[in-house]
């Protein structure tokens, strides 16, 4: 079954989880800062400081203290009360963003792999898994416009195949009928910053395409980064660690076409007459090579992590590696 | 290339409809893209408006191709070329010795007749023809003739039989050949009247025809100077005692003075030699007297020069023209006078109650009165003539005699033409019934009855001949001794004229290369190599004359018998062959054009359309394969 998920005919020439890479997955875990708040008996260390066995300071017993960890030995010396204090381990809340707006539904005329949407499922399944694998707690949560129900939060390895099942069922959501209805990227992150105080680690899988983007003039939407400034704005550590993993396709990168077309955008629907040429394909990639040093920009100046990961490149191979690179797993 | 309907070229309005379309389709492309955020606000080459350059695909570029082949193959494109008029050659091929002569130089030095080269080229010509082409060739001699008609089809025929044709005439006609030329013209035809000649003759230019179609000359004539002699006005003459005195003209007609070698040859045996100086253009004349006994002569030049065949002049010294006549009569004198004052004639003369000789070893048998035989049912061979038939005769048919008759001179045959018989009268006349074989060479005028009136009964023949079956037949219905002919002078006359009529003419002596000479009779004729030559079967006779003398030399004539019995010589030289300089340039004649219906062109047509429509099938099932793999 679980090889099944995602599997499509035409695309069966890439493989996606085998056993192999699942085993080999297990070994790898998130790279997640010591400040995140996470739920205790997690493998994870935390700030804190909590009663054990191994200890390194002591405090003075107060009522409701555990007997076990009393330091017998100091009461005899000093006919007081004291417990000792070890290095807490913890669990870290994942909370997987993945974007499911219609722009990530699309894929290059000519292309012949996946689409940004599945290479989203794809990475957001794996990442599942990778947390699950390391005893975290992880939440998926759709969104386009607005926030779609979540999954989880969940954990254990054991509710992986529940996992991949609810990524796909999962869909991009329709376009907007007659542009902005009120939500956007920003919008759909802030909310979800608000309902989840305790932070953890989220991982925006996301072409990071805002439709309020398109209202905006063009020196703003060149400068489009400070959308996602203010976005992690809301998720600043220590209690959020954050991971953008900003899919694109070669096509989006370095587009190849000539002629005239009307393009014709897959989230408004809206239509822009345009005629390829050299000249403005060239203006093209200086634009989008802009806009992706202003978003790497803004991640680094929060403390996020910024990886720009294209549709195409296999997971395994190119992906994971391109994580570790980028210091997100370990 | 010429349109048929060229109302479809409104079909090249489609090409534009074509190219509009593909605009509008162009601009109609959408391509989905995730968004209009990093496109907008780029400067594009026409911002703001709708592209409207035209999409350059392989598509469009088949439609178009299509649409033009369509429009090009209903406009009906047909492919017109001129088609070769079919041509009618005339060649007009001098024949004359002169033709013969050797002196045109080839490439390699060595020598040819002119007479090859101008075959070689005629050769070329009938082999450039195309079949539907035609062509004649004439001869161009004294009396040209058609040698060879046909068409391309059948000029390897011709070729073949040009390759044994040989020259041999003497002297041309040239208004003659262009007017049976003329004869030929094809009006369906483009017509080209070519003469190959080495013009070594004289050509009055105000005599030439106008021609109906264009007349070209290839004069072949030798590079070097002519330098020719030839032996002129070669005769003999027998002396009283036997002896043959033999004359010869010698002319050089060559610029430069020449020394010549002469050999006399007397039956074959060389009787003299002797040297002579010539001058330029100068000539020498020379006796020889020949012992008795002598039949036969030659004269020779025994250098060589351009023309060979006037360097040897033969003679055939016998009597060759004696014919034997015999007269059975039984009043022979006034007639036996009149046969042997003609010459030529070898009389005898016998009595009809007499042992008459075999009529056999005669040439002709006159019987004159009572001596023709009563019982004949049909004319024995020979040739018979017959004065004063007796009455009761088979085969002449007679009632009574006439008096006193005269004869109507408006009546006389052009044999008769010349001789004086006014005054002339015939008292005893055999009114014969003329047979049907008979030709009437004189009738008797009327007579007027004792009542003054004309009378009405036909006219008495007095002269007739015929030929009924192998007899040659000659009649004269009056008794001589009944009229005052024998004391006229128109007795002789009229004898000689019988002669001629009953008798073949002499031949000739001499007669020069080409030239017919007059032959009747069944002989044979053996030619100087030694060929005989025999009338054809169909006729079992030389029709009056014998035209086969291209060979100089001695040609001798034999009976049925296998006995010479006559023979002539035919001699190369003369004074119009034997010149070989050019003599007329072909600019100066400049021989008039006819006004020539102009041929409509023929124009041959190959059309086009089904070859476009194969293109643009080939095309459109191209665009649909590229259609059905997109």
């Amino acid at each position: 079954m679980l090889k099944n998920i995602f599997n499509r005919p035409k695309e069966s020439a890439l493989p996606l989880f085998d056993e192999g890479f699942l085993r080999r997955l297990e070994k790898l875990s998130f790279r997640t800062a010591p400040s995140l708040r996470g739920a205790m008996l997690g493998e994870r260390r935390s700030r804190n400081l909590r009663p054990a066995l191994d200890f390194s300071d002591h405090r003075p017993y107060t009522s409701g203290d555990d007997l076990r960890h009393v330091d017998w030995n100091a009461y005899a010396r000093h006919e007081e009360l004291f417990v000792k204090l070890g290095e807490a381990t913890q669990s870290v809340h994942i909370h997987i963003l993945l974007d499911c707006s219609q722009s990530m539904a699309w894929k290059a005329p000519t292309a012949n792999g996946y689409s940004k949407w599945d290479a989203a499922r794809r990475l957001a399944g794996a990442l599942s898994y990778l947390g699950l694998a390391s005893g975290e707690r992880v939440t998926i949560t759709p969104f386009a416009h607005t926030l779609a129900e979540s999954f989880g939060p969940t954990e254990g390895k054991r509710r992986v195949i529940p996992v991949l099942k609810f990524l796909s069922d999962a869909s991009p959501h329709p376009p907007l009928k007659g542009g902005i209805l009120g939500g956007d990227l920003s919008f759909s992150l802030n909310a979800y910053a608000r309902t989840h105080p305790n932070g953890g680690l989220l991982v925006l899988i996301s072409d990071l395409f805002d439709t309020a983007g398109s209202t905006t003039s063009a020196q703003k939407e060149a400068e489009a980064g400070f959308d996602l400034a203010e976005v992690l704005d809301h998720l600043t550590p220590p209690r959020w660690q954050v991971l953008v993993a900003h899919l694109l396709t070669e096509q989006e990168l370095q587009p190849a076409f000539e002629g005239d077309f009307d393009l014709q955008d897959m989230e408004t629907s809206q239509s822009l007459p345009f005629h390829f040429d050299e000249r403005t394909l060239t203006q093209y990639r200086l634009r989008v090579r802009a806009w992706c040093a202003g978003l790497q920009s803004a991640c680094a100046r929060r403390g996020a992590v910024y990886a720009q990961i294209q549709a195409d490149w296999p997971l395994e191979q190119a992906v994971i590696p391109y994580l570790r690179q980028r210091g997100a797993v370990q | 290339v010429t349109f048929l309907w060229q109302a479809a070229a409104w079909g090249l309005i489609s090409l534009p409809i074509i190219l509009l379309l593909h605009v509008l389709r162009n601009r109609r492309q959408q391509l989905p893209i995730s968004s209009l955020q990093l496109w907008r606000g780029l400067q594009q080459k026409k911002q703001g408006s709708l592209p409207r350059s035209i999409p350059l695909s392989v598509m469009l570029m088949l439609q178009l191709l299509v649409a033009t082949g369509l429009t090009l193959a209903l406009a009906q494109p047909v492919f017109s070329f001129l088609l070769k008029q079919p041509s009618h050659h005339i060649f007009i091929l001098d024949l004359t010795t002169s033709m013969t002569a050797e002196d045109v130089g080839l490439g390699s030095g060595a020598i040819a007749s002119r007479f090859d080269l101008a075959k070689q080229s005629l050769q070329a010509d009938l082999q450039s023809l195309a079949e539907q082409d035609a062509f004649t060739l004439i001869g161009l001699k004294a009396k040209p003739e058609v040698l060879f008609s046909g068409t391309g089809a059948q000029k390897e025929q011709t070729l073949l039989a040009l390759a044994n044709l040989a020259p041999g005439a003497t002297g041309i006609d040239l208004l003659a050949a262009l007017d049976l030329a003329k004869g030929f013209i094809d009006p369906n035809r483009q017509n080209q009247i070519l003469i190959l000649t080495d013009a070594a003759y004289s050509v009055d230019p105000a005599a030439l025809p106008m021609m109906p179609a264009p007349v070209e000359w290839q004069i072949i004539s030798g590079q070097a100077p002519a330098g020719n002699q030839a032996w002129l006005n070669v005769s003999a003459r027998a002396w009283p005692d036997g002896r043959q005195r033999l004359f010869g003209r010698v002319v050089n007609y060559s610029d430069q003075p020449v020394a010549k070698t002469i050999e006399v040859y007397a039956d074959e045996r060389r009787f003299d030699t002797l040297t002579i100086q010539l001058e330029p253009q100068g000539e020498t004349a020379r006796v020889w007297t020949l012992p008795a006994q002598t039949l036969t002569a030659a004269l020779q030049l025994v250098e060589a020069d351009s023309l060979a065949l006037d360097n040897r002049a033969d003679l055939l010294l016998t009597e060759t023209n004696q014919a034997k006549v015999l007269l059975i009569s039984e009043t022979p004198d006034t007639l036996s006078r009149a046969l042997t004052a003609q010459p030529g004639v070898e009389l005898s003369v016998a009595s009809p109650t007499a042992n008459t000789p075999d009529p056999a070893n005669f040439d002709l048998v006159v019987y004159e009165g009572s001596a023709l035989p009563l019982d004949w049912s049909s004319w024995p061979g020979g040739n018979i003539w017959v004065v004063n038939p007796p009455l009761g005769h088979p085969l002449l048919t007679a009632q009574n005699f006439s008096r006193n008759l005269r004869p109507n001179l408006a009546t006389a045959s052009a044999l008769l033409s010349g001789i004086d018989l006014s005054g002339v009268y015939f008292n005893r006349v055999l009114q014969l019934t003329v047979p049907p074989w008979a030709e009437v060479d004189l009738l008797a005028a009327p007579v007027n009855t004792s009542s003054g009136e004309i009378s009405l009964a036909p006219p008495q023949p007095l002269l007739f001949h015929g030929t009924p079956e192998d007899s040659r037949i000659v009649v004269w219905t009056f008794d001589l001794a009944a009229s005052n002919l024998p004391a006229r002078l128109a007795l002789p006359l009229l004898t000689a004229a019988t002669l001629q009529m009953v008798l073949s003419p002499a031949l000739q002596a001499v007669v020069p290369v080409g030239q017919a000479v007059a032959l009747n009779g069944n002989f044979q004729i053996e030619l100087p190599d030694g060929v005989r030559l025999s009338p054809s079967p169909a006729q079992q006779s030389w029709a009056g004359e014998f035209s086969q003398t291209k060979q100089p030399g001695i040609y001798k004539v034999f009976n049925q018998q296998n006995q010479s019995v006559a023979g002539f010589a035919v001699h190369a030289g003369s004074a119009l062959e034997s010149n070989l300089h050019q003599q007329f340039q072909p600019e100066t004649l400049a021989i008039a054009q006819a006004p020539v219906n102009i041929l409509p062109p023929q124009v041959d047509y190959l059309e086009l359309w089904p070859w476009l429509a194969g293109l643009v099938l080939t095309v459109m099932m191209l665009e649909g394969w590229l259609a059905w793999r997109r």
